[in-house]
């Protein structure tokens, strides 16, 4: 059978573009050809941020998503989305398929006859572009930042101005000064957008997303009629598609930065102690998501409780810092 | 037609016209919110007004985020409610020079086709589906994750009541087009350079 | 092929049909996509993202704030009266010579093109602020309607613009290199206008006549009616493009402080009166509901119209082999120009862009790749804009004749096409010689 897939992105954006269609090639060669998908890029039939309801409503089959994108009707997928201070990638991996991750989402999803495959997993993000320098918390105070999520909240916690400037007026009004700083993604897709020509600092590390999960999203119908064997693949294909897309993402971050070094903006880590404060506020921020929703708190527990019970692994792991 | 239909067309016509005569006064608060953005961006305030527990529509806080939202509330119902008002003045756009030269029975015959077959299915889709997005937006609360407007379901709402008016406009239309074809008399197209 | 495609091109045969009717332009579109749905048995359901598209797409969008601003805007410096006494006080710049007014609305036409950057925004303003003032003085109105639509697309070539925004997105180029590089040919464009309208001036003066000259009025009083009548409004429209060059606001918000200036200015210069005010809110409301609701109807029908594979069409159209790459180039050009008879810009980026980009790149025009997309991207812009104008399908004559249904749309047609003659003068221009385009960007790096 075919079917029809939307995607929540250009399926010209670097890595997360082609992502979903590498998954239905896998699938296809998988299942001989029995399960055909089509791929369309954002906004082919709805707008991205209709992806999820099409899929609910059985308008379209399935989405490729980023699950951060449905957290103004589900909110624990602001969580599962980009936790600020969250988990590394491959503590995430983990947590996903075996710390009880998946089941959660599934939980928040069922209500809208939506399945969830974890099928993209991003790497951190950059801290932001700044054009104001940042040495203590108090260079927070009214800072006019663009910065979305759960990571917005805790900025507006210490006094910062966070707004939701759309992504295309993001250059202008930090070209203008409109904006002091924005944040947007990662180096290899920040780069493109020419933000190194108008931004002084690029900050580092991306406190507000350590890692992000995208993922495929099949109407349940059309995932009950699939049969075990297909769902089978489909699950497997989205774990092949995730090393694709590990590797792709790793290797595109070190051109993408020297780039943004060659064009003037300088590549600046946050200072300890102000990553101290943001953190703070971002478990502030988060408790109080908590305490509105069930799912949220039960997804934050199980979070914390996951870091904190494969942390030690990291760590036994260091080595000292190299010194040539 | 008769006088009492005539009048009740009036009357319905000037009933359906209203919530874009009300809504239209929204322009003053959309300028005076942005404005009021700009100048919280130029002193750095995040959030304008605070107070304990939440409230309907503005939830926890007055943020500069809920300014954006406001924003973008005021003109969906500009656009929605404004859309049936305009209809009844004739002011949506049209390709007519070719019309204007047909007899005023073709054109009649024309505009009743057109409500019937093009603009009342698409009030009815919108009714059909909206109605269900506006029902889930309301069950799970939809609102801002920015510490917006917590609200998505009154413009979610707004959508298919105002095609359900625009609806009722296109019948109460298709009848006065039914009333002229009969009696043999056509109204002029009217151009209305004032309220 | 026409077999494959039999149901996009009833679509369009249909469209361009009911669209000669004269039954409303958004109907039409909403209509015809939702009949051919049925007719192809499309399950229904797939007709409910109609209705996302619709909130999503348009409604939810805080860009299209800016409409209602600069419509109000616009309306308030009409209705008191404060634009006619700008567009005379320009105007009389140019003495007894004819076309004033002409010279006037280009003036104000680029000014605005640099802080607009929505289709419909700037072309419904500037028909508010003169095409009155150049009815009174007895212009051709072809001349006149022709001008302000094709000065009033400008906006969304000069940067900041959105259509530049979402070919950047598009193509992967940094929307800075496509601001620099749509300068020049936003400047080449405004330059053939003014041209044309000296040639008008010299050839045909009855088109454009002078305005009537006021004699013999003290000193004093024509520098006081100069500072209201010119300096003031001129500083208002200056402060719109001002608070976006310094940093005060984003292209959005400076339409609000157009509007509060604007309401400010008519309350001082007394032209303001409840019901002038009254008048100006209502139109507000039409006229923003009725541009938007052709982007409602344009939404709907391109759904419909993609799933019974109006995009594979269009795909098919761009196969091309072992041919120049300039001819290859030319044949794009003129594809995406007939496309844009019938179909919205954002469905041609986002249908045609992804299938022309990988071959535009492939091509050896002597230059490195990333030059040849954007150097693509620009004259892909001034194509487009083109398209808005062109008829019969063009939405900025939709939105002109939306300010002034007294105009008849043949009028607007008519007066349209000298300048769609000019803008492809610019656009061969453009693909002529590239450092047009290139030049500003590679001087920023
Ligand atoms: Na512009
Ligand atoms: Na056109």
């Amino acid at each position: 059978d075919t079917y029809e897939l939307q995607s929540t992105f250009g399926l010209n954006v670097p890595s997360i573009g082609p992502s979903p269609q590498n998954f239905a090639r896998m699938v296809s060669a998988m299942t001989d050809g029995e399960v055909e998908i089509n791929v369309h890029g954002a906004g082919d039939f709805v707008p991205p941020f209709e992806v999820f309801g099409a899929v609910s409503s059985g308008a379209l089959d399935m989405g490729f998503d980023w699950s951060g994108y449905w957290s103004q009707q589900i909110p624990v997928a602001n969580i599962v989305g980009s936790m600020p201070f969250g988990p590394s990638p491959e503590i995430a991996l983990g947590w996903m398929y075996y710390g009880g991750g998946q089941e959660i989402i599934q939980k928040a999803y069922d209500p809208f006859n939506v399945h969830f495959l974890p099928c993209h997993l991003v790497i951190a993000e950059a801290g932001g572009w700044f054009n104001k320098e940042i040495t203590s918390l108090d260079d927070f105070q009214g800072l006019n930042m663009r910065i979305a999520g759960l990571g917005g909240l805790a900025l507006a916690k210490l006094g910062a101005n966070t707004q939701t400037v759309p992504a295309g007026e993001i250059y202008l009004s930090l070209e203008t000064g409109r904006l002091d700083a924005a944040e947007f993604s990662a180096p290899s897709l920040d780069v493109g957008m020419g933000f190194q020509r108008v931004a002084k600092y690029y900050y580092f590390p991306g406190w507000q997303q350590q890692s992000a999960w995208d993922s495929i999203i099949v109407n349940k119908a059309v995932w009950d009629d699939l049969g075990e064997e297909n769902q089978t693949i489909m699950e497997d294909a989205c774990r092949a598609n995730i090393a694709f897309n590990l590797a792709d993402q790793v290797n595109t971050q070190a051109p993408a930065i020297a780039q943004i070094r060659e064009a003037g903006a300088e590549v600046r880590r946050f200072p300890d102690e102000v990553l101290v404060g943001l953190r703070k506020a971002a478990y502030e921020v988060m408790d109080e998501q908590a305490a509105k929703d069930p799912l949220f708190a039960e997804a934050l527990e199980s979070l914390k409780a996951y870091m904190v019970s494969v942390g030690e692994w990291p760590e036994l792991q260091n080595f000292p810092p190299a010194s040539e | 037609m008769g006088p009492d239909m005539s009048r009740i067309l009036s009357f319905a016509r000037a009933l359906l016209s209203l919530p874009g005569k009300i809504v239209a006064w929204l322009i003053i608060p959309l300028i005076l919110s942005i404005v009021l953005s700009v100048i919280a961006a130029r002193f750095g305030w995040s959030t304008l007004l605070d107070w304990d527990g939440s409230i309907p529509l503005f939830g926890e806080a007055l943020t500069v985020n809920s300014l954006v939202d406001l924003q973008w509330y005021i003109f969906s119902l500009i656009v929605l409610f404004g859309g049936v008002w305009a209809y009844f003045d004739e002011r949506h756009v049209t390709v007519d020079f070719i019309a204007l030269s047909l007899k005023p029975r073709t054109r009649a015959y024309i505009t009743l086709f057109g409500d019937l077959f093009l603009l009342l299915p698409l009030c009815i889709l919108v009714i059909r589906y909206g109605s269900d997005f506006a029902a889930i937006a309301w069950r799970t609360g939809e609102g801002s994750n920015q510490g917006g407007l917590a609200a998505h379901w009154l413009i979610k709402g707004a959508l298919p009541t105002a095609f359900g008016l625009l609806g009722l406009a296109a019948l109460t239309n298709a009848l006065r087009t039914l009333c002229e074809l009969r009696k043999g008399t056509f109204h002029e197209t009217e151009i209305h350079h004032d309220s | 092929m026409i077999a494959d495609y039999i149901w996009p091109i009833s679509m369009l045969l249909a469209l361009v049909l009911l669209l000669f009717s004269g039954y409303a332009v958004g109907f039409v579109l909403a209509g015809v996509g939702i009949a051919f749905a049925l007719l192809a048995d499309v399950p229904t359901v797939f007709l409910s993202m109609g209705v996302q598209r619709i909130y999503s797409g348009t409604l939810t969008n805080w860009l299209l704030a800016a409409i209602p601003l600069f419509v109000f805007m616009g309306l308030m410096l009409e209705k008191s009266g404060i634009a006619e006494r700008l567009m005379r006080s320009l105007a009389a710049l140019a003495g007894r010579l004819p076309g004033g007014y002409a010279f006037a609305v280009v003036v104000i036409g680029v000014v605005m093109a640099a802080s607009t950057g929505i289709i419909g925004a700037s072309v419904v303003l500037m028909g508010m602020m003169s095409l009155p003032a150049m009815r009174a003085a007895g212009y051709d109105m072809r001349l006149a309607t022709g001008l302000v639509a094709a000065s009033g697309t400008l906006g969304i070539l000069i940067p900041p613009s959105i259509m530049l925004i979402i070919l950047g997105d598009q193509l992967r180029v940094p929307i800075g290199d496509l601001f620099m590089g749509a300068i020049y040919p936003g400047l080449i464009l405004s330059g053939l206008y003014f041209t044309y309208i000296v040639l008008n001036a010299i050839f045909r003066p009855s088109h454009m006549p002078a305005p009537p000259q006021t004699d013999g009025v003290p000193v004093l009083h024509a520098v006081l009616s100069l500072a209201r009548d010119l300096v003031a409004p001129m500083l208002l429209i200056l402060s719109v493009l001002g608070t976006i060059i310094t940093g005060v606001a984003t292209p959005t918000e400076s339409a609000a402080i157009g509007a509060l200036g604007a309401t400010l200015l008519a309350a001082l210069t007394g032209g303001f009166s409840f019901g002038a005010f009254r008048h100006a809110v209502f139109e507000t409301t039409k006229t923003t509901a009725m541009i938007a609701f052709v982007m409602i109807g344009a939404t709907v029908f391109s759904l419909v119209f993609r799933r019974l594979g109006g995009d594979a069409m269009v795909a098919d159209l761009f196969h091309f082999e072992n041919v120049s790459p300039y001819v290859t180039l030319a044949m794009i050009m003129a594809l995406i120009f007939v496309l844009g008879f019938f179909l919205d810009w954002v469905e041609i980026s986002l249908v045609v862009i992804p299938i022309v980009a990988p071959i535009v790149a492939s091509l050896d025009f002597g230059m490195p790749t990333s030059d040849v997309i954007l150097w693509f991207a620009i004259a892909l812009a001034v194509n487009l804009q083109t398209s808005f104008l062109t008829p019969p399908f063009g939405y900025a004559l939709f939105y002109l004749r939306g300010v002034d249904p007294t105009i008849p749309i043949g009028t607007i047609y008519r007066g349209v096409i000298p300048f769609v003659l000019i803008q492809m003068a610019a656009l061969i221009l453009v693909i002529a010689i590239p450092s047009i385009v290139l030049s500003l960007p590679h001087s920023m790096r």
